[in-house]
């Protein structure tokens, strides 16, 4: 007879000493866990109703200036830092004050900790230089300035009030600026106003000028992988890609709406060639666009373009068209992605620095978080406080949300809702991301899609948003309706992604 | 395989790498395919076997992407597919190999032997005695073996905490314990009088009184759901109720209306309680609904005992006919029958099914694979003592027998799983660590809708119902002459008596045989004849003006 029984010894499975960690074993045999499925599924729900629990975006307001602001610019070597500019200047100039109108924040504490006075009016735009030693302002008071920003070391320390930093330069120019932006790896910087300038730093004129059309350029922004690259949009409803290196511009695209702002997207290649995602944004306080670039660095010289575009469009009584075009550069005839869901003009656009989405602000009085190419927003922000938004920035590590509004406020957000701040622990964080697998898993189930998907709308968005969505309706059933008593054929389907080009001009 | 693998140049070898982790259906292919001429047959056994574990842990097929045509799609769940193959090798890989341990999580992946009990020449399993066991087996593990003797309170049943740690006795005459099995500890004996109301009552831990729960009735048996919170009962008029024990919420009431029934089970595989009825036919119940999800006619006469294998596939049921029967539960059928008198059944978790009756008690085992169960032990008590309850102790090799005369633990080698899982069930759980487990499981406590037949639904999708087409006038005229073809033949032609088969008689016969076959046709052409006049009618009725209006999908299928 050979017998053998269980038997176990309790040194065998015990700690030694209390300060051992306890002993664990495992076995993965499905027959000892009864109803994974069931289990894993009240996980998947208790997961995504702790994520609405914890989903507490707003991290604080930074107040300080005395008008909306305008602009924004982040200090691409200083994590913490953020300028900011106002629109301060015309009603100080009665009181025959030193206007101080850019700021610089510190984000972790939340104070300023620098200030620029000297612009007479509002600043309209702010760029600071790669390496993050020159901030460039320009505003309607017809002068470009380059100031000395202090160095991030001496940064925290200082806490009083009146630590205001010189400025180097102030180039006085024929017209008023809208926006300007320095290049990436470079000593020049392009203004927009009644035409395209490029800057040297130290030059006092413009080394160049580009002009097309006679209309009123309103944003510009460089190509942050192809540096000798620019893309503006013009209030003539154009937006113009120009190449530094040619006396005449690229392409120009004309759109039913005009764009307001344009943004880069510093997106990774899938391919061998370099892709840069270009967004434009466009908006004429009702009437808006946004536009994405997309473009291929080929070796260094010769490139081609790729555009995506995305048009808000809104006006004050009645909305046309409230959606978001985003193309491929390639193929400038179409859009890429619409991303819908705003409900009024769009105002800013920023990606974050990962690319994979990105941040937009509204006129009313909301920001939205939408995928590179996703359909609709996956995060709205709202407080009852904050008016129109006028800038928004991702932060350079694409964690949290700057937004600039009409409320004089500076507002930093998570961009993730319910992250946990702070540093996490190794367990801590495994919780995480199995909390994230489960409901990953189960997101298609429609009590975890409900409460994932849940957001509180204010009052005035959700109704407008009906509305947006009854006119749709409207519009949609007409055109079909006339489709369908013409001659077949003779009114042909127009994509939604082509209806808001008009042209395109090489 | 590590072996083989040194013998073989570099490039085989890493091919031979790469079909070893690929999705495991794939591997399975190519392997008997290409591979089997290399391998000599150990090195091939040990593959069948890792095949076989790993099919275990991949917990089903794995998905059909033929049909689907969104490529993005395909991509996604083929890596996920990839990803859960590659688990489930790890899985199998952790308990083939002997004890893996990881330093730096402090998890042991311990793979260790189960318990045997093997006879040598002419021995045989069953005739060997608990007293030949226990001196062969080490002392910590012959403590197992005793008998205590109560003979004033008794008859004692005997129930065991998931981990097999603690045991909770109860007498008839109102005597309960609780017993910490680890070092044969009492942790509390009380003695409550109100065993005569019927009702069913909560204790703590201390042997305080905490709930009387009325609304149950007279029970007869109870049971636990501890994945749901849920406390069962049935009572001896026949009323099935689930309370929620911790909201205390009523979840169900059913009325089973079969009597009242002492036997009831839980199916550890998805939850669903089983009634055994005195009509000799097994009920299966979930809280959300008042009708049965299953009801089987498994006895001539009244079920006396019910167990559930720990797979959830197999059920064993005894009846007063003197019948052992083990179930298929996926095809509900009877795999075995064997015969014998038996009060009170018990699957171990390794597949051992324990039965009893009086003083003696039979250990049944599969050890063919294909679940044919034979004779594995026996044991007989003191003559005399009435065996109310059998019951494997979870992960040792220790049956607990509850009789007229207090309880008795034997050993039976084999029974019990060898490895526990420490977040399962962990014998040896500090007060800390149960703390712990207790707030992690009310986390995941699962909403009673989720008990249902197959508990591998929840996140599937619901396959395409096909709607039935109607067939076409020539498809139903087809059928009619087929059945009026076999109607004819039927007809015999057989001459009988004078007078009966005149050819008018057979005339008549044919014709009667042909209009009864195309009787059901006709009937249902008839129907649907006067189903579409009455939607005719309708329509008639409407004004003029407005029958334009009426769509053309529905005017079509009256023509």
């Amino acid at each position: 007879m050979k017998v053998k029984v269980i038997s176990r010894s309790t040194d065998e499975f015990t700690r030694e000493r209390s300060n051992d960690l306890q002993r664990v074993f495992r076995n993965f045999d499905p027959s000892l866990r009864t109803q994974e499925k069931a289990v894993e599924y009240v996980r998947a729900l208790n997961a995504a109703k702790m994520e609405k629990i914890f989903a507490r975006p707003f991290v604080g307001a930074m107040d300080g200036h005395i008008d909306s602001v305008s602009c924004m610019a982040k200090n691409p070597n200083h994590l913490k830092g953020i300028f900011s500019g106002s629109m301060d200047g015309g009603m100080l100039l009665l009181c025959c004050l030193v206007t101080v109108n850019i700021r610089l924040w510190d984000i972790a504490s939340r104070r300023t900790i620098c200030q620029f006075p000297g612009h007479q009016g509002a600043v309209r735009g702010l760029t600071a230089s790669t390496d993050g030693r020159i901030l460039v302002s320009c505003g309607t008071d017809c002068t470009v300035r380059l100031w000395n920003v202090p160095l991030a070391t001496g940064m925290e320390s200082d806490d009083s009030s009146d630590n205001s930093a010189k400025q180097l330069a102030a180039y006085v120019w024929k017209n008023a600026f809208w926006a300007v932006d320095h290049q990436c790896d470079g000593n020049l910087f392009a203004t927009a106003g009644a035409q395209v300038d490029i800057w040297d730093h130290n030059r006092s004129q413009p080394v160049n000028s580009f002009e097309w059309g006679k209309d009123t350029v309103i944003s510009v922004r460089f190509n942050p992988g192809e540096p000798n690259v620019l893309a503006t949009s013009a209030s003539d409803r154009s937006i113009a890609i120009y190449d530094l290196r040619m006396s005449s511009p690229t392409t120009k695209l004309i759109m039913r709406t005009r764009t307001n702002s344009i943004s880069w997207n510093p997106m990774e290649p899938m391919n061998f060639t370099a892709f840069l995602l270009l967004e434009i944004l466009d908006n004429v306080w009702w009437w808006s666009t946004v536009l994405l670039l997309h473009d291929i660095v080929i070796g260094g010289s010769a490139f081609c373009l790729h555009f995506g575009i995305a048009i808000y469009m809104d006006n004050g009584q009645a909305n046309e068209d409230c959606s978001c075009y985003s193309y491929d550069a390639r193929k400038l005839d179409e859009a890429k992605c619409v991303h819908k869901d705003h409900v009024s003009a769009v105002m800013d656009i920023d990606y974050s620095p990962t690319g994979r989405e990105f941040v937009t602000g509204s006129y009313d009085r909301t920001i939205r978080i939408f995928q590179y190419n996703g359909g609709h927003s996956r995060e709205i922000y709202h407080t009852k406080r904050m008016q129109r938004v006028f800038c928004v920035k991702f932060s350079c590590d694409g964690s949290y949300v700057i937004s600039g509004s009409d409320d004089t406020n500076l507002r930093l957000w998570k961009a993730n809702a319910s992250e946990q701040l702070g540093v996490l622990l190794p367990r801590e964080r495994k919780n995480h991301e199995y909390r994230e697998a489960v409901k990953n898993r189960y997101k298609h189930l429609p009590e975890v899609k409900r409460i994932v998907r849940h957001r509180h709308l204010p009052k005035p968005i959700f109704k407008a948003s009906a509305l947006r969505r009854i006119m749709i309706d409207a519009e949609r059933k007409k055109d079909e309706r006339r489709r369908a008593h013409s001659a077949p054929g003779s009114i042909p389907r127009e994509s939604i992604r082509k209806k808001r080009i008009i042209k395109e001009i090489e | 395989m590590s072996l083989l693998l040194r013998s073989l140049p570099s490039s085989t070898r890493f091919l031979l790498y790469l079909q070893n982790f690929e999705p495991v259906k794939m591997g399975v292919k190519k392997e008997d395919g290409s591979l089997s001429k290399i391998m000599p047959s150990e090195e091939q056994d040990i593959l069948d076997e890792m095949d076989i574990k790993v099919k275990k842990y991949l917990r089903g097929d794995d998905a059909n992407f033929e049909a689907l045509r969104d490529k993005k799609l395909k991509g996604q769940l083929a890596a996920r597919e990839e990803l859960y193959g590659k688990s489930a090798k790890a899985a199998a890989k952790v308990e083939k190999n002997t004890v893996l341990y990881d330093m730096n999580l402090n998890v042991a992946y311990a793979k260790r032997g189960g318990g045997y009990l093997e006879a040598e020449g002419i021995e045989k399993t069953w005739r060997i005695k608990q007293e030949a066991i226990v001196r062969e087996v080490d002392i910590s593990s012959s403590k197992n073996q005793y008998d205590i003797v109560l003979p004033d309170l008794g008859p004692y049943t005997l129930d065991f905490t998931s981990s097999g740690r603690y045991m909770a006795v109860a007498g008839r005459k109102g005597h309960l314990a609780i017993i910490d099995m680890m070092n044969m500890g009492l942790i509390k004996e009380l003695q409550v009088y109100h065993c005569l109301k019927l009702y069913t009552y909560i204790y703590n831990r201390d042997g305080t009184e905490l709930h009387c729960l009325k609304e149950h009735g007279a029970v007869s048996k109870l049971q636990f759901l501890k994945n749901h919170f849920l406390l069962a009962s049935i009572n001896k008029f026949g009323q099935l109720h689930y309370q929620d024990v911790t909201t205390g919420l009523m979840v169900g009431n059913i009325r089973t209306g079969l009597g009242g029934s002492d036997v009831m089970q839980v199916n550890p595989f998805n939850n669903v309680v089983a009634l055994g009825h005195s009509n000799g036919s097994v009920t299966m119940w979930k809280p959300t609904s008042a009708a049965p999800l299953v009801k089987m006619l498994t006895h001539y006469g009244p079920v006396s005992a019910l167990s559930f294998h720990s797979n959830g596939h197999l059920m064993a049921t005894a009846g007063t006919d003197r019948k052992i029967k083990i179930w298929d539960l996926r095809k509900f059928e009877v795999l075995q029958t064997l015969p014998g008198h038996v009060k009170t059944l018990d699957f171990s978790q390794k597949g051992l099914l324990a039965t009893s009756t009086g003083s003696f008690v039979q250990i049944l085992g599969d050890f063919s694979g294909s679940q044919n169960y034979s004779r594995y032990m026996t044991h007989s008590i003191a003559k005399g003592y009435q065996i109310r309850k059998v019951l494997f102790r979870p992960y040792e090799d220790v049956l607990g027998l509850g009789h007229s005369m207090g309880w008795s633990s034997i050993l039976i080698p084999g029974s019990g799983e060898p490895n526990f899982d420490s977040w399962v069930a962990n014998p040896f759980e500090t007060p800390k660590q149960r703390r712990e487990k207790e707030v992690w499981s009310l986390l995941d406590k699962l909403p009673p809708e989720t008990i249902m037949l197959d508990p591998k639904k929840i996140g599937n999708l619901r396959p395409p119902t096909r709607r039935k087409e109607k067939p076409s006038k020539e498809e139903r005229e087809a059928e009619m002459e087929a059945a009026v073809a076999d109607a004819k033949n039927s007809v015999s032609t057989k001459r009988k008596t004078k007078g009966r088969s005149k050819p008018s008689r057979r005339a008549k016969k044919m014709q009667e045989a042909v209009e009864r076959a195309k009787r059901p046709f006709l009937e249902q052409q008839k129907q649907e004849e006067e189903l579409s006049k009455t939607k005719k009618q309708k329509i008639s009725e409407l004004p003029k003006s407005l029958q334009r209006f009426v769509s053309k999908k529905a005017a079509s299928c009256f023509c």
